[in-house]
């Protein structure tokens, strides 16, 4: 027993030594190896980001950076640029990316069957973008085993650009969901910047579940996609509340002064949330007096929610807006007073309004109204 | 009578300890395949779409501080330069007696402001809320004290968003932490909480509001911590997760979904770790009510902190921690070996008990047989030496198999000099340090019956470009 304890010791010394040095060794060895390539890095982004900018001359410069630095740290350049780049100067990282070989070195490293190294050249050809490899993306996001791979596929096939590569990324994405593997905000956010006419078509098509619908209206208005107008106002007066909300919310978002009317019957809903978006909402957009009169009224909302954005929505109104939380401040109503005073309260307000507002209620003033916002 | 009693101690510390050393060689394998994994998982495209504001969920960052005049300035600075479309920073000071809520007012131009809110959990009063003026997204709570975890509640009941973060007074958060923590509960409606990674800020070169380098602490205290956490967070709470065995999730750094805290009834304050009660409760009524949920570790968003840098104040930390864990397990007792709570009732339940709990105790046992036994002459010096090796070397392995997970996969020392100093921490830990933690955590059982014991203090330092200097 005890001779087993000493050599197990032994062992277990012997094998923690190796594994020390080999951190030790392993860290020095590839921090220098890390920092030569961040140094090319660098040097490939100075001399390529004029071209790009330019959008001339880039093919001779990647040829240069390619002689002098190497072909990783130019496609890791140019990859990275090309998922942050819209419209010409994308697609034309992208062609500069299938001439010098990287499209053709990913597509053939996407043959493995390794998931990992397979997953990682997904992932490059998605940032690549262009048309060519969208055959493999549109493959690879029918058919690989691998939900992670799929969804980088749509990703890919997203950048891509065209009616078709966006039909397949749909098509896949519809499968996955069904699983209960679609990563849904991540897709509704890319295919809302990437490709918003495909989005609105299938938002109208009814082959969305109400969540993936509301995703999909949201993420339009985040995305500032004002031909989302119609497909949410469509949605205003719908059954489900979610819907009637997400509409309200993407309104708001893409500042349509028409909804303004039906924004403001909203405020009656018999759902608060839906109350409080569309309350959020008016505070986007230009209101004539009935319309700040309303929200006004909201001040005296039963729940506090709809109570909070109606203030936060006036006071973005100017005037007007404060007008109507100040007749709040003296309207009798507690919650509506209380509100309406802690929005004032960090309001760049004239000195008069403040000394007013002091009589009415218990409101600080701010001791440097010039660093007020 | 007596040799028969020798050897079945004998035979059941080795068995303890085989068994102990079988689930931490599984943690460290199983940290092994799923960060690097993980490691994939993460892509530079998801933070891009999350960071375009498109598809987010918006973040209100509670802060329950109390006493904190040397780190709060510096930390709420930090938090309102972070990188995320839409959140809010709400500072609860918890009846501080010094001069925080001053400092706070100075530096952000608070103005006092009635504020109306749902009460959604009970709490000790409010006595007033304020607003900065400079910067719209932060809210300071002046309340009366009633402890971190009804600061938190009081945070919970003002908070205007869906997701929550808790954050302590002395920790940064990494400028992209929120982005890569909120991506997990983005995508799947599931997940009601999850985890970052907390790394040691003492040693660490601070600078704006960010931590600049990050180095090896050079007291041995601090050093033989930093090793602590670096094998807690990666190789423990990694394999864990992956288990669906996870009981806590710091309270220095979590992201929670409001709406599921509010039904499971807030923060319990009559518990000293808050943070793992409520994990507990919350896997515990998901199991009740049948309803899908999920608590996840995320090992890449970083939050840096403040860990003792005197004994005394670890020692009280550490008194806290094992106090909680009795206290928690003890709450929940009904869930331990229950079937119907799956992985919670007959994984997550027992190994915390057995190891977590029970270990501390049984180690101090075999110190205090041993001694005995070596007063008596009884002792057998091979096979103690032997024992006392291997389990040093074990260790010792384990130790360095996490620094390597976190060399491969994070790269946060840059030198190797600072990754030979905490190897030579993960040395000191097993000689000494640990030692006198398992008494300390022993000795927790007995501050349980004294309900007077509560928190503790630990000292702060200011968080600055000075940290490196102070550490």
């Amino acid at each position: 027993m005890v001779s087993v304890l000493y050599v197990s010791a032994a062992a277990l010394g012997a094998m923690v030594a190796v594994l020390a040095i080999v951190v030790l060794g392993h860290h020095v060895i590839t921090s220098r190896a890390r920092r030569r390539f961040a140094e090319k890095l660098a040097a490939v982004t100075a001399l390529l980001a004029p071209h790009v900018v330019a959008r001339a001359g880039l093919h001779d410069a990647v040829l240069e950076a390619r002689r002098v630095h190497g072909h990783r740290a130019v496609a890791t350049v140019l990859r990275r640029w090309r998922s942050e780049l819209e419209g010409p100067s994308g697609f034309a990282v992208s062609r500069v990316l299938v001439e010098i070989g990287e499209v053709a070195r990913l597509t053939r490293a996407a043959r493995t069957m390794r998931r990992d190294r397979r997953l990682e050249a997904i992932r490059g050809l998605a940032e690549c973008g262009g048309a060519s490899a969208s055959e493999l993306l549109t493959f690879t996001a029918d058919s690989d085993p691998v939900a992670e791979i799929r969804r980088a596929a749509r990703e890919g096939l997203l950048t891509v650009g065209s009616r078709v590569a966006a039909d397949s990324a749909v098509r896949s994405y519809l499968r996955d969901v069904r699983h209960g593997r679609g990563w849904r905000r991540s897709f509704f956010a890319s295919i809302a910047e990437r490709a918003p006419d495909r989005l609105r078509e299938l938002i109208d098509s009814g082959q969305l579940i109400v969540a993936d619908e509301r995703l999909g209206l949201e993420a339009l208005g985040d995305a500032g996609d004002v031909s989302a107008i119609e497909a949410a106002r469509a949605r205003l007066l719908r059954h489900a509340p979610e819907l009637r909300a997400a509409s309200a919310r993407a309104l708001g978002k893409l500042r349509d002064g028409h909804s303004v009317p039906v924004l403001v019957r909203l405020l009656s809903d018999p759902v608060w949330y839906v109350r409080a978006a569309a309350a959020r909402a008016l505070g986007a957009l230009p209101l004539d007096k009935s319309a700040s009169l309303a929200l006004g009224r909201a001040l005296r909302d039963p729940t506090w929610w709809v109570r909070a954005k109606a203030a936060q929505s006036l006071s973005l109104h100017g005037a007007d807006g404060v007008e109507a939380l100040i007749s709040a401040v003296g309207g009798g109503d507690r919650y509506a007073s209380e509100m309406a005073l802690s929005t004032l309260a960090v309001l760049d307000l004239p000195a008069n309004t403040r000394r007013e507002l002091s009589r009415l209620g218990p409101l600080a003033t701010n001791s440097d109204p010039a660093g007020a916002p | 009578m007596v040799e028969w009693l020798i050897v079945a101690l004998e035979l059941f510390f080795v068995s303890y300890f085989s068994v102990a050393l079988l689930f931490y060689v599984a943690f460290g394998l199983v940290a092994l395949v799923d960060l690097t994994r993980c490691r994939r998982r993460v892509w530079r495209t998801d933070l891009r779409a999350l960071r375009s504001g498109v598809g987010y969920q918006p973040i209100s960052i509670l802060v329950p501080a109390r006493n904190e005049r040397e780190t709060i300035v510096a930390s709420v600075r930090s938090l309102l330069m972070l990188d995320y479309p839409e959140f809010e920073v709400i500072v609860v000071n918890d009846g501080s007696t010094d001069d925080s809520l001053a400092r706070l007012q100075e530096a952000y131009g608070l103005v006092p402001v009635p504020m109306a809110w749902p009460v959604h959990l009970r709490t000790r009063p409010i006595a007033q809320a304020y607003r900065s003026a400079e910067h719209r997204n932060l809210i300071v709570l002046d309340k009366v004290q009633g402890g971190k975890s009804d600061a938190l509640n009081a945070g919970i009941n003002v908070s205007q968003y869906p997701l929550f973060c808790s954050l302590d007074a002395d920790s940064l958060l990494e400028s992209d932490a929120l982005l890569r923590i909120a991506r997990a509960l983005a995508e799947d409606e599931r997940i009601v909480a999850a985890g970052g990674i907390i790394r040691v800020l003492n040693g660490a070169t601070v600078k704006d509001g960010k931590v600049d380098a990050a180095h090896a602490p050079r007291s041995l205290l601090l050093l033989a911590q930093s090793q602590e956490y670096v094998r807690g967070f990666l190789s423990g709470r990694t394999a864990l997760g992956r288990w669906d065995w996870l009981l806590i999730l710091s309270g220095a750094f979590a992201l929670f979904r409001k709406s599921a805290v509010i039904d499971a009834g807030g923060y319990r304050s009559d518990t000293v770790t808050e943070d793992l009660e409520i994990i507990v409760r919350l896997r515990r009524r998901a199991r009740e009510q049948r309803t899908a949920h999920r608590i996840i570790f995320v090992p890449d968003p970083v939050c840096w902190t403040q860990i003792p840098s005197d004994l005394k104040s670890l020692l009280r930390q550490r008194d806290r921690w094992q106090r909680g864990l009795w206290e928690t397990l003890w709450i929940h007792r009904r869930v331990l070996f229950d079937p119907r709570y799956g992985r919670l009732g007959l994984g997550a339940m027992p190994f915390h008990l057995f190891f977590e709990a029970f270990g501390p105790t049984i180690e101090c046992f075999g110190y205090v047989v041993t001694l005995a036994l070596v007063l008596t002459g009884r002792l057998d010096v091979g096979f103690a030496l032997g024992f006392v090796a291997v389990a040093l070397a074990s260790g010792l392995g384990l130790s360095i198999l996490a620094l390597l997970l976190d060399d491969l996969l994070f790269r946060r020392y840059a030198s190797a000099g600072d990754l030979a100093k905490m190897m030579a921490g993960a040395l000191l830990e097993f000689v000494g340090y640990r030692q006198l933690l398992t008494v300390q955590r022993t000795l927790a059982l007995f501050g349980l019956l004294d309900r007077r014991r509560r928190w503790g203090r630990i000292r702060r330092t200011a968080i600055g470009h000075e940290a490196r200097r102070t550490a």
